[in-house]
């Protein structure tokens, strides 16, 4: 028996309709001699970008084992759902129960993220060097005959992360590029 | 032309094998977003210093998110 992982968004409007549909698949899976390892509700959730002219919709997520079969008639009934909106399914190598991140309980307000990073110094480095890089890229965009306006940019973006010795390498990159051009 | 006689140390910004993260899930909005700039796009691994084994599975993940639309593709 193979593992999937299933997760498919439901339209906000057809939201009462999960229940019946979750039930369909899950009897589905268990009519092959499957099981159902993980099933998770993660609700109306905010989209990044629309999808259908919508903004929020339902997460499903599931955990199953089943044949290959099994999984291919699921996909075609999923795909022929109208209110299925968008759907993803993997393969995995094994049974996975834990609740997933999305399952954890939300940040308060003023609560540190307790999310491992390195070190906090090289959280704000990063946070330095992404600005960094958002700034190099528009000045790379504008033309390299005037070297004038790349030696101000160059310090400009200096500024921000001082101490980043890769900060200063990107910086000065650009700059050489700049340099060697002008007097060709 | 200033010259940096002595190269500091590249740093990791995040060590993927030190906190044993034995797979970079596609769900885990909140460390992918660390690895996005304000525009969307995945940051290098030149700058954030990954193993190329985490950068491409980082990428991947990223690219699932962006599909399921728990990450924009642009801002």
């Amino acid at each position: 028996m193979r593992h999937y992982e299933i997760v498919f968004i439901v339209h906000p409007d057809q939201a009462d309709q999960i229940n019946g549909m979750v039930d369909r698949y899950r009897a589905l899976v268990k009519k092959d001699g499957g099981h159902v390892h993980r099933f998770e509700n993660w609700g109306s959730r905010k989209l990044a970008y629309p999808i259908k002219q919508t903004y929020k919709a339902h997460y499903i997520l599931l955990n199953i084992e089943c044949s290959a079969k099994t999984c291919k008639e699921l996909k075609t009934t999923i795909q022929f759902n109208d209110a299925i909106i968008r759907t993803l399914l993997i393969r995995r190598d094994q049974a996975i129960t834990e609740p997933s991140p999305m399952m954890a309980p939300p940040l308060k307000d003023g609560e540190k993220d307790e999310r491992p990073v390195g070190s906090e110094k090289a959280e704000k480095d990063l946070e330095g060097l992404t600005k960094e890089l958002g700034k190099t890229e528009t000045s790379s965009v504008e033309p390299l005959a005037e070297a004038a306006d790349a030696e101000t940019a160059a310090p400009e973006a200096e500024k921000p992360s001082a101490e980043d010795g890769e900060a200063k390498t990107e910086a000065v990159a650009p700059k050489t590029k700049e340099e060697e051009e002008k007097p060709s | 032309m200033i010259h940096n006689g002595h190269r500091q140390q590249r740093r990791r910004h995040y060590q993927f094998d030190k906190h044993k993260i034995e797979e970079v899930d596609y769900k885990n909005v909140t460390l992918l977003k660390s690895f996005i700039t304000d525009t969307g796009k995945i940051v290098p691994s030149r700058v954030t210093r990954i193993k190329t084994y985490y950068q491409r599975r980082l990428a991947q993940a990223v690219k699932r998110a962006r599909y399921l639309a728990l990450l924009p593709y642009s801002k």
